[in-house]
């Protein structure tokens, strides 16, 4: 579509960055990924350092082309070096990530671990196996609430 | 399939057929007030207010309209146009308040025309404005069996403003929310980042506030309408399974009966 005077840029998803140390899990969030029909990019880390450094850009993430900023975050609340809580902690004291919408993924149903990622502002918590309609309903509300999941082309 | 009002009415409905009037949008919309109960109505209309909203309805009569009788109540249902029992679609209202500027006569009048032969006696003056506080109406004992009180906590007919964080769970997600209002048969929910469906089991916890002295309580039930709202993202009406149904009954009585004490 294109208006006088204007120019509508293409749009593209964003990145989906999932942080996810069980090979097991990973596998079933890949499938869910898969039958959700997703078009966004996928990108996996595996503990919470690593996550960190993905998401600010730092060690090996520093490549943009390889590694594009997350739009998105799912987040295993155990995690080795750093655990899931603590990353999104760290996440929302940044101004820069401050407003990355964070999904947390978890076997427990304590209310500790839920009021806890509550204060810090996750999008939603979600008790492992993660399924496709999960991955809609996510990226569906995201959308209809106006957190983008769609950038600018550069 | 069952009548979409049937469980949360509190006391007997009558078949009517009765025109009112809508304000809304600086016009008077003509609806038509079908399946009266003393404490609220099936609407017919083309024009369907939001989940929650207040409005006014006015009986047509007389002339100058602020002389007519009018009801004030609370969108509480939105049926859709092919629904099997109200195939023309509308909305269900929970009646608040009748207001008579005229005093007890038109009161009466139009408590008679809503609801026919089994309405109830109205007493009031007749040269001054009268104000029907409607949940009088309701069928008390139903209310005071369900929460052990011997009082009618008529104020549960509708639902009580709570407005507290919650956590509500569907499927494996849990999301918080707002519990903007609770009565028996009915939460209200707003604030939700995700969005269920209608049809959706929901199970609601209000944890325990530190030091508050309130409870905390679990309430669950199915959605029975969403709408999106750009300020208060998804509001969402749960149908509540009956009282003895929940898992917690004695939770949600102690918390229906603090939350009644707060608002007295």
């Amino acid at each position: 579509m294109k208006e006088q005077g204007t120019h509508m840029m293409p749009l593209r998803p964003v990145t989906i960055l999932v942080v996810e140390d069980s090979p097991d899990d990973t596998a079933i969030l890949m499938d869910a990924v898969h039958a959700a029909r997703l078009v966004n990019p996928v990108h996996f880390v595996v503990d919470g350092e690593a996550a960190l450094d993905y998401v600010r850009g730092h060690g090996e993430y520093t490549d943009r082309h390889r590694h594009p900023a997350p739009g998105l975050v799912f987040l295993d609340i155990n995690l080795p070096k750093v655990n899931g809580l603590d990353v999104l902690k760290k996440l929302r004291e940044d101004p820069a990530t401050r407003s990355l919408p964070v999904v947390m993924l978890t076997v427990s149903n304590s209310d500790e671990d839920v009021l806890r990622s509550y204060e810090l502002e996750t999008v939603v918590y979600i008790q492992k196996p993660v399924t496709a309609d999960n991955l809609s309903s996510v990226v569906q509300s995201l959308q209809q609430f106006q957190l983008a999941l769609v950038e600018p082309a550069a | 399939m069952t009548n979409p009002l049937s469980e949360r009415r509190d006391s007997p409905r009558v078949r009517r057929l009765v025109k009112l009037l809508l304000p809304i949008g600086g016009t008077d919309e003509v609806v038509f007030a079908t399946d009266v109960s003393r404490s609220g109505l099936f609407l017919r209309s083309t024009v369907i207010p939001r989940l929650g909203s207040q409005i006014t309805l006015l009986f047509p009569t007389p002339t100058s309209r602020e002389l007519r009788v009018r009801l004030e109540g609370i969108v509480i249902r939105h049926v859709r146009r092919g629904d099997p029992v109200q195939p023309l679609g509308g909305m269900g209202i929970q009646l608040n308040r009748l207001i008579s500027p005229r005093g007890v006569g038109p009161a009466r009048n139009a408590v008679k025309t809503l609801l026919g032969d089994g309405a109830p006696t109205v007493q009031g003056s007749m040269h001054t404005a009268v104000v029907l506080e409607l949940p009088q109406f309701v069928n008390a004992e139903v209310e005071a069996s369900e929460i052990g009180i011997e009082e009618a906590p008529i104020e549960l007919s509708r639902a009580l403003a709570v407005n507290r964080p919650v956590f509500c769970r569907w499927d494996n997600m849990v999301v918080k929310a707002t519990l903007a209002r609770l009565g028996l048969r009915q939460a209200i929910l707003t604030h939700l980042s995700m969005v269920p469906s209608p049809g959706d089991n929901l199970t609601v916890r209000l944890l325990s506030a530190p030091g508050s002295g309130r409870p905390g309580i679990q309430l669950s039930g199915h959605i029975d309408q969403v709408h999106r709202d750009p300020g208060k993202g998804a509001v969402v009406s749960l149908a509540l399974a009956p009282l003895k149904e929940q898992s917690d009954p004695g939770g949600l009585r102690r918390f229906l009966r603090a939350m009644l004490a707060e608002s007295q």
